[in-house]
């Protein structure tokens, strides 16, 4: 099993239209990696005018977001070139392992967590799919 | 442990379980509590704005981030009633807006005294 990076200098995308939820993931996983850079964005627009503006090494998104939901944000990366292998990691408050399982199978879901989680197994998740998506 | 008093039988928050849910980072509970406070007011008069509307896709919205915020610190009654709520506007049963909304306002009635208590009464370290 590879040894988890502490310090490693990516750069995430945290997508959720609860405030609340985007301060919680910011403060848990910089405690962790205080190296890590974290943007947010509230909504799916958002997230695509983020992520046009540089570079990403993960997107953490809500699954189940009004309006737009996360499988647009995630259809919108898979179909360019630039942000196909970013690695995007569904947060869901939906414990229906059938929507997890769809979710992955049509959508080119990386990982998942369900609400409430613990912030190292977010975390590790996050570290786990980028190594995937960038093996040495 | 800080728990509210209740004419329901229920805590309208235990605070021990809503820094477990923090993983016991007492500073960022603080920071929650206080964005809960001032944002849940804001969230309420859009929620009632979208339910006097019957606009189902706008309630369901508005209701989605509050009950997220309720969520965070385990405020599971006034959570409660506002999952009820965002359920009936993803269902579209606008007849039944007025009620969820009416128990709703209770639940933050009891909720935001508390969570103004607690800040003001909490260790600043």
């Amino acid at each position: 099993m590879k040894k988890v990076n502490y310090t490693n200098k990516r750069r995430v995308l945290i997508v959720d239209d609860v405030e609340v939820h985007r301060v919680m993931m910011n403060t848990f996983l910089s405690k962790i990696n205080p190296f890590m850079t974290i943007d947010q964005a509230s909504s799916v627009p958002e997230a695509i005018a983020t992520l046009s503006d540089g570079h990403f090494d993960a997107v953490v998104s809500d699954w189940n977001l009004p309006g737009q939901g996360g499988e647009v944000l995630l259809k919108w990366m898979r179909a360019r070139a630039n942000f196909n292998r970013v690695p995007f990691i569904m947060v869901s408050s939906n414990t229906d392992n059938q929507d997890i399982i769809h979710a992955f199978m049509t959508f080119g879901v990386d990982a998942y967590v369900t609400k409430p989680f613990k912030a190292q197994d977010l975390y590790e998740k996050i570290t786990a799919a980028y190594d995937k998506r960038n093996p040495d | 442990m800080f728990a509210t008093p209740t004419s329901q039988g229920q805590p309208a928050i235990i605070i021990d379980d809503a820094l477990a849910a923090l993983e016991g980072n007492l500073p960022l509970l603080k920071t929650v509590v206080q964005m809960v406070i001032d944002q849940s007011g804001v969230d309420l008069a859009a929620i009632r704005t979208d339910a006097a509307a019957a606009n189902s896709t706008a309630l369901a919205a508005s209701s989605h981030r509050l009950k997220g915020s309720l969520g965070a610190i385990a405020a599971q009654p006034a959570f409660q009633a506002c999952s009820a709520l965002n359920k009936l506007a993803r269902a579209g049963e606008t007849a039944a807006y007025a009620i969820a909304l009416a128990h709703l306002e209770e639940e933050l009635g009891r909720l935001l005294p508390c969570l103004q208590t607690w800040l003001a009464e909490s260790p600043t370290n």
